[in-house]
């Protein structure tokens, strides 16, 4: 009879490990990562665990060198942890080969970076539809679909632009629109007003909280101003969970 | 990503980047416009020659003095007292086969005509010559020469039209060293080749001939020797013909003084003396070739390089380390593409220029008219094929290297 009951016991808590709560977007347990410079390893994240809800705006806050960054890599799969894992969606992305990390980033996040990241030949429209070329998209389809996110980031007139030809929060609101035209389930975005002015910046943090109803949203930051209307805040220092 | 679209990506890479993209497709334009070039003169010479060759009569037998076949048909072109004589001619009219045997004597002559004077070949040879050639030499006007023909000339009709101010026609009087001939005949135009063409040489009677040339012996002497001979069985015949003459000569095939040349022969002669010129080239060509791959190459790892940060953002974005490759791999193939095409132009042109210039140059020097240039469909695919696949290639390793990138650092580079 103990018997039974131990086995029972023990079934329902593999079964409980493998599926993973629908109320979270993402989870990391124990991540690390570790660097080696000149011989010496450095530390620049240090076995953090934390879970972020889905359809909420999520900061990570941070100084310099805090490794918000190396996370936001980690957890946006653009790099490997040398310890821990990351559940995207209930699916551990340690267990995926590159070419599948890649669908999983083409299909499920969306990516804006301090430095805008456009591709410097391609018009603002093409942009905009590069993840949908990708992933093999036709034509048509991601032409319109790109049109709709210019004009919500009111930047349809400019679609033939190349981003040399647009100023910085221009760049930034097209850079959203590119993250937002796979239906990604999370937004990642990487100080995302790091280089624009305090008007721009305002702009497109006000997008990025208003695209909270339909996706996850995750920014990393070191700007105290663009918290207030966070839901969860995740601070580092050293590496750590503060 | 479609291939529309990494085409669409590639152009668009050529395009920004134009002074360099130039300078690399330049690489792949010289080596191909060579190669098609080579190809096309090369093809056409050889089908030319081939052409006039198998217009001579595949039932002719050429039979020359000299110590080996290559030495024998080199003596031909350069007028030298030879030893083919009189009992030869005999013994070879009697081999079973032949039909007609026609004794040559050749000379460099003055000829005056209408105020002026022109060096020029002269063939004494006697009334079996025209029918030895009987399917090749016809006549313009008047007749051949016949037995007993003494101070008369048939002319070549490169001589009749176009070596002298005046034309020439039956009738006219002509000297030769300051002798005078009549002209009884003009040939049909022929347009053979160097040595070999009837359109630029003065035929006399084998008598008149030896006045002019420098034989000296008692013995009659002949330069050479055409035979015609039953069809269809000129390698036996020649066989035969050679057999009988080593038995009179009292020689063997080790110190063998008499050649033997068949059509066949020749052709074969001339296809690997061209095969030979041709290799030589190729292999030109081909430096020139790889010189252009390793510019594709070395312009190809520089843009990987430049557009690492570019590659970053492709992966961050879901290519794939495939996709990333194939992305590379249709620029590099592209640039070959394009040299293909423009070194398909070029070489087409080349050889035009070549051809037009070699049938001015031939038809001055007694070889009639004609394309000297063969270009076919299967040499532009081959063009193509080949420098698109020479891009690819060149491009392979740049491509690889882009493809391995990791997303992170590549965001990073600066």
């Amino acid at each position: 009879m103990k018997n039974k009951k131990f086995k029972k016991t023990k079934k329902i808590k593999k079964i409980k490990k493998t599926i993973k709560p629908k109320k979270e977007a993402l989870s990391v347990k124990d991540l690390a990562k570790i660097y080696e410079l000149d011989g010496v390893n450095v530390k620049a994240l240090n076995g953090v665990t934390f879970s972020i809800p889905k359809n909420k705006l999520t900061i990570i806050m941070g100084h310099s060198g805090s490794g918000k960054s190396t996370l936001l890599h980690l957890i946006g799969c653009l790099d490997k942890p040398s310890r821990g894992k990351v559940f995207l969606g209930g699916v551990d992305t340690s267990k995926l080969t590159e070419d599948e990390l890649a669908r999983l980033r083409n299909k499920k996040i969306g990516f804006v970076f301090q430095f805008f990241n456009l591709h410097p030949l391609l018009t603002a429209i093409e942009n905009v539809e590069l993840p949908l070329t990708i992933a093999n998209v036709s034509g048509i389809q991601r032409r319109k679909k790109a049109m709709e996110l210019l004009r919500m980031v009111d930047l349809e007139n400019r679609a033939d632009h190349l981003p040399n030809q647009l100023s910085g929060g221009e760049r930034q609101r097209v850079a959203i629109a590119r993250s937002m035209i796979n239906e990604p389930s999370i937004i990642m975005a990487d100080e995302p007003t790091g280089n624009l002015d305090t008007k721009s910046s305002s702009e497109i943090m006000n997008t990025l909280t208003k695209l909270k109803k339909k996706t996850t949203i995750i920014v990393v930051t070191h700007d105290l101003e663009i918290t207030e209307d966070a839901d969860k805040i995740i601070k580092l220092r050293d590496g750590k969970l503060v | 990503m479609k291939f529309k679209d990494s085409f669409k990506f590639a152009l668009n890479n050529l395009t920004t980047r134009g002074l360099r993209s130039w300078l690399t497709i330049i690489g792949i334009i010289i080596g191909v416009a060579a190669i098609v070039a080579i190809v096309s003169v090369g093809q056409g010479l050889q089908g030319t020659i081939q052409n006039q060759l198998s217009s001579l009569g595949s039932d002719i037998i050429y039979v020359l003095p000299g110590s080996s076949l290559e030495y024998s048909f080199m003596q031909s072109l350069a007028p030298e007292p030879g030893n083919l004589t009189e009992k030869d001619l005999k013994l070879i009219k009697i081999v079973e086969g032949v039909l007609y045997v026609a004794p040559e004597i050749v000379g460099m002559v003055d000829m005056e005509y209408s105020g002026n004077t022109k060096n020029l070949y002269l063939l004494g040879t006697d009334e079996n010559w025209k029918k030895v050639r009987e399917s090749s030499a016809g006549l313009e006007s008047g007749r051949f020469l016949m037995k007993g023909d003494k101070n008369v000339v048939v002319l070549g009709n490169k001589i009749a039209t176009d070596a002298f101010d005046k034309p020439i026609y039956i009738g006219s009087q002509i000297k030769i060293e300051g002798d005078s001939f009549r002209v009884i005949g003009i040939l049909e135009e022929f347009g053979g080749m160097a040595g070999m063409g009837e359109d630029s040489y003065i035929f006399v009677s084998l008598e008149d001939a030896k006045e002019y040339s420098s034989f000296g012996s008692n013995e009659e002497e002949y330069y050479a020797m055409e035979v015609r001979v039953e069809s269809e069985r000129t390698e036996e015949i020649a066989e035969k013909i050679k057999q009988q003459l080593m038995i009179s000569r009292h020689v063997n095939e080790e110190n063998i003084n008499f050649g033997i040349m068949t059509p066949k022969m020749i052709s074969s002669i001339v296809s690997n003396i061209l095969n030979a010129i041709n290799l030589f080239l190729y292999g030109i060509a081909a430096i020139s070739l790889l010189v252009g791959a390793v510019g594709i190459a070395n312009t190809m790892f520089t843009s990987v390089t430049e557009r690492t940060r570019q590659i970053g953002i492709l992966k961050a974005l879901g290519m794939t380390n495939k996709g990333v490759m194939n992305l590379f791999l249709v620029e590099s193939a592209l640039i070959g593409f394009v040299g293909g095409i423009l070194g398909l132009f070029i070489g087409f042109v080349i050889s035009g220029i070549i051809g037009q210039a070699a049938t001015f140059m031939l038809a001055t020097t007694m070889i009639g008219g004609g394309s000297l240039v063969s270009i076919g469909p299967g040499l532009v695919i081959f063009a193509l094929s080949f420098s698109v696949i020479v891009g690819v290639i060149s491009g392979i390793f740049p491509a690889r290297r882009a493809s391995r990138l990791q997303p992170v650092e590549a965001l990073r580079y600066e």
